[in-house]
């Protein structure tokens, strides 16, 4: 019989090593990786394709789930965290097993069990995890930085650097001053979660940061062009004329 | 602007009740003492005492406004002779007119009421007397429940003022991945995680005994830090480093208990939680004649930065040094968008 493929990606070593302390008994599985952070996580996913990933919620740089949404492949996840409740009512919206810091030998072998079950079954993760990672992001917070994949390369982008984003039918495009990316995304929750202080949908395939604002012309008799910083001109629809006016209190 | 007669129904009903009952014995006494006809007995009635229920029902903004300074002794019954004194001449005067216009012929009645102009002085000086007596009970009855009601609200700040102060010390991230880290130790080095399990008794004790008020040695604050600083390094190995300068003459000053976890714990939080390298937490310290300075810096990525404004552990901070020193320039939050800087400077002495 082949071995479960496992990938753990935790960023303490001291909950790497009680991982690997209880899965030492087990002898139908081989630890592929362990990964310290999200970056690490993604090769590793993609290299060993492994059948589960113990993930660790708060990490560094990348959180387990921001990690998630860059993924191409979703094997069977079991999540780790301490102190998470808006993270435990999305695991139990979707019936996703998660262990609580600290957890015993016992709870650990049970959500075992259950995975390898789901993967003998060749249950597919993909839509579970998608949902979960939805769900999150519809609570998150104000966002303040962006993940692009491109092939294996990931960008991270303050939103700081952003000067405009455009849709691109299932895409959104995003410029900075550097560059330009092409990410997954809807505009409707680039606007509800990008800061509201200078982020500005001034029009339905457009985001703006007023920050990057040179200055705002009349054309025509009721329509209005934002010019931006790097000279691009955007129309202002008008049913956001408002809006805009009253976000740079003018 | 109302009286306590009007402030329930129940009041009111009782103030009509009494003086009812007063202008019935009232007016029978003349009936049947004095022979009075039974028309002027209960005119006579009616006028004196609906006229004092009207002037006794204005005395409470008297005693509510006027006399609220609390004037003593002396002053107080010279303030009470007043305002008795217009009341009453009033009160008589007027009841006395209105009866004499009303009665002009009856000369029996005249005569009596001419007679019995001392009496009425004196009822008038008795219901005087009720009146305030009456009225000082409802306010002090107030003054009480007013009291009362303000120390209740006092106390149910301070509790969440404490229960705040306790969540800002212990976060929960720290405890719950630490017992893990003491579980993953049990199995792998146990010596080590008994000694974790020390630290971290040591530390919540040292949380739990210190009160806002409490002020410590910095000696005693380096070594809570300095445990606090141990759980962590078992948690997060070479991402943490912490690089301490605190002379030794720094050691006796007294600050605060408490006052420098938190400071340490931001650092941890914005510097080594969201960091994959390693980060460095200086803390520095020197002492003048006045004022002890404690510094603390570490490296922060910007992208991660979540939250805005300060959290509950700096504000925290600022109510303590508010309420131990009355003063809100004790620290200083600074950072150049790479580096974060936290200064705290203790005075050396304490005010009053």
């Amino acid at each position: 019989m082949e071995k479960i493929k496992i990938v753990i990606i935790e960023d303490e070593a001291p909950a790497r090593d009680l991982i690997k302390a209880y899965l030492s008994e087990e002898s139908d599985i081989e630890i592929l990786a362990e990964c310290e952070n999200g970056f690490d996580g993604i090769k590793a996913i993609s290299k060993h394709h492994p059948d589960l990933v113990f993930l660790d919620v708060q990490m560094p740089k990348l959180t387990g789930f921001e990690m998630l949404e860059l993924l191409d492949e979703y094997p069977q996840i079991i999540f780790t965290t301490a102190y998470d409740q808006y993270a435990i009512k999305a695991f139990e919206l979707n019936a996703t097993d998660y262990l609580m810091k600290p957890f015993s030998k016992e709870r650990f072998l049970k959500a075992l069990t259950k995975a390898k079950s789901k993967i003998s079954k060749k249950i597919l993760e993909e839509d579970n995890v998608k949902n979960l990672v939805t769900k999150v992001k519809e609570q998150a917070d104000t966002i303040h930085r962006i993940f692009v994949k491109t092939g294996s390369r990931i960008d991270v982008i303050p939103v700081s650097e952003i000067i405009r984003i455009d849709a691109q039918d299932d895409y959104v495009e995003i410029v900075t001053k550097s560059k330009s990316y092409l990410k997954k995304e809807t505009m409707n929750f680039l606007e509800k979660n990008l800061p509201k202080t200078n982020f500005i949908r001034v029009h339905r395939s457009s985001i703006i940061n007023s920050d990057y604002m040179d200055k705002i012309e009349k054309y025509g008799k009721e329509s209005y062009l934002v010019v931006l910083k790097d000279g691009s001109r955007i129309n202002v629809s008008k049913s956001r004329i408002k809006e805009l006016k009253t976000t740079l209190g003018i | 602007m109302t009286t306590p007669v009007l402030s329930k129904k129940y009041y009111l009903t009782i103030y009509f009740v009494t003086w009812l009952v007063i202008v019935v014995v009232h007016a029978a006494l003349l009936f049947f003492l004095y022979d009075i006809s039974l028309t002027e007995s209960i005119t006579d009635s009616v006028v004196f005492n609906l006229l004092f229920a009207a002037a006794g029902y204005t005395l409470w903004f008297v005693i509510r406004y006027n006399l609220k300074e609390k004037p003593s002794g002396v002053d107080l019954l010279f303030q009470h002779l007043m305002v008795a004194g217009v009341i009453i001449a009033i009160w008589f005067f007027v009841s006395y007119y209105t009866l004499i216009s009303l009665f002009p012929a009856d000369q029996a009645y005249l005569q009596f009421l001419k007679e019995s102009t001392p009496w009425r002085i004196i009822t008038g000086l008795f219901y005087y007397i009720v009146y305030v007596l009456i009225y000082y009970l409802i306010l002090y009855y107030e003054d009480l429940q007013e009291k009362l009601r303000h120390e209740g609200e006092l106390k149910s700040l301070v509790k969440e003022a404490e229960l705040n102060a306790l969540k800002s010390q212990i976060n929960p991230h720290f405890l719950f991945n630490s017992l893990n880290s003491v579980s993953s130790l049990t199995l792998s080095r146990p010596d080590k995680a008994q000694e974790m399990v020390i630290k971290l008794s040591d530390f919540l004790r040292y949380s739990l005994s210190s009160d806002r008020k409490s002020t410590t040695t910095l000696e005693n604050e380096f070594e809570n830090i300095s445990r606090y600083l141990d759980i962590e390094k078992v948690r997060f190995g070479k991402r943490l480093n912490f690089v301490p300068d605190i002379p030794t003459k720094c050691f006796e000053a007294k600050v605060p208990s408490l006052i420098l976890q938190p400071l340490i714990e931001n650092a941890i939080k914005h510097g080594v939680y969201n960091s994959t390298e390693e980060v460095k937490i200086a803390l520095s310290c020197h002492i003048n004649d006045d004022f002890v300075t404690i510094h603390v810096s570490n490296k922060y990525d910007p992208a991660a930065i979540r939250k805005k404004g300060e959290g509950i552990g700096l504000k925290n901070i600022r109510d303590r040094l508010l309420l131990i020193y009355h003063r809100n320039d004790l620290l200083m939050i600074d950072s150049d968008g790479k580096t974060y800087h936290a200064t705290l400077k203790i005075p050396l002495t304490k005010p009053a």
